[in-house]
């Protein structure tokens, strides 16, 4: 199977270290090619702000303002949204222009056949087989998602599979975020 | 009434007498010279009381205290006037407002980096344990497969050995889409030499 021409993925993954929060969104084609990649400044909140927002601080900067702020600036529209932290899926699904998913890795055997899916019991989540030689990846929607929505989206990662290793540009986001944080990568 | 207001005078000599009283110094004297302590007597000062009748349904002017969140104060009592009536008009001072915006928020700063992670590889990991017909090789043994790879807009592979993985570098102005597999086998009868080599099979 060859990629498809004008398809793309984004990965949005966020860090969150001590008090340091920090997100970057990364726009690849189907064969890993950074199209588009955006970063926040760590962004630290204050003694005063903690108080001021109190337990709603931590979904305030990670959803409202390192989220919204990623999903403007990004110019190229991905197909998906693939993100590393279910408890974003809910607000993906509410302000992301494309269906969000998250996705993760397995230690399962392979499934018998490509684009074999099986549901698991947590609500939304299925295992998936993207490619003939790889360990069954595990992939959450946001519930309430169409089944027509899940088969469009396992489409789609296994169209990209075949050409990329799917879980890959999550950890060169953070080989990034670690190169700028070392001055190694500026703009 | 003017009973009354004499009693309240008396009340102010007596809080008087118990404010000045507590502060006189007692001094301890040895036992035999003890005496009784001479405590001046508490002195009744004159005192003015300005009669408020022409100003009877004046307006109270509240203070900044009385207006915040609006309290109006419907009755106020002085301690000195008895015979003294005062009216309690409604607020209408309003503390001014300032106008403007007011920051509040964090804003994140965004920053683009598309070009440089550009220069970054990708890696790949070994998925020979997830073959069931592994490729044969005669006088070779598949020690590692690499896939998917873009074969044609591949610039450059690292294989890095502590980890087992092979880093990729793509030429991004390539327009090749067909994936490969790199396999790369041990050769089992070299004892000395190249005893790895490395082969393309077509994509999974």
């Amino acid at each position: 199977m060859s990629p498809q021409k004008g398809l793309a993925l984004g990965y949005l993954r966020l860090i969150e270290e001590g008090n340091l929060f920090q997100g970057a969104a990364l726009v690849t084609d189907f064969r890993g090619i950074p199209l588009d990649f955006r970063y926040t400044e760590p962004i630290s909140p204050t003694r005063l702000e903690r108080i001021l927002y109190g337990d709603a601080l931590d979904v305030y900067i990670r959803e409202e303002v390192i989220l919204e702020s990623l999903l403007k600036a990004v110019e190229v529209k991905p197909s998906l949204w693939v993100c590393n932290d279910r408890k974003l899926l809910e607000f993906l699904k509410e302000h992301a222009a494309c269906p969000p998913i998250f996705l993760e890795s397995t230690s399962y055997s392979p499934l018998d056949a490509v684009g074999e899916m099986v549901p698991q019991p947590e609500a939304g989540a299925y295992l998936v087989q993207v490619d003939p030689i790889s360990a069954p990846l595990k992939l959450i929607v946001p519930v309430s998602t169409g089944e027509d929505a899940v088969k469009s989206a396992a489409s789609i990662l296994i169209e990209a599979a075949a050409s990329m290793e799917l879980l890959e540009p999550f950890a060169r986001i953070k080989r990034a975020l670690e190169a700028v944080a070392a001055g190694e990568i500026t703009e | 009434m003017k009973r009354g207001f004499i009693g309240r005078l008396e009340e102010i000599e007596e809080s008087l007498s118990r404010l000045f009283a507590g502060r006189v110094r007692v001094r301890s004297l040895p036992p035999r010279r003890a005496r009784v302590a001479f405590l001046p007597p508490v002195r009744r000062g004159p005192i003015n009381i300005e009669h408020l009748d022409s100003r009877q349904n004046a307006p109270v002017t509240g203070s900044l205290a009385s207006e915040w969140r609006c309290v109006r104060p419907h009755r106020m009592n002085l301690a000195l006037a008895g015979s003294v009536k005062i009216h309690s008009a409604p607020l209408e001072v309003r503390p001014p407002l300032t106008k403007g915006s007011l920051s509040f928020g964090i804003s994140p700063t965004i920053k683009d980096a598309t070009e440089r992670i550009r220069f970054l590889p990708q890696v790949r990991g070994n998925r020979v344990r997830y073959l069931k017909e592994k490729p044969f090789v005669e006088g070779s043994g598949l020690i590692a497969l690499f896939s998917p790879i873009i074969k044609d807009a591949l610039l450059r592979e690292v294989l890095e050995r502590e980890r087992g993985v092979l880093l990729i570098w793509y030429d991004v102005s390539s327009d090749a889409v067909l994936p490969y597999m790199l396999a790369l086998f041990r050769r089992l009868d070299a004892s000395q030499g190249d005893i790895f080599s490395w082969r393309w099979l077509p994509g999974a």
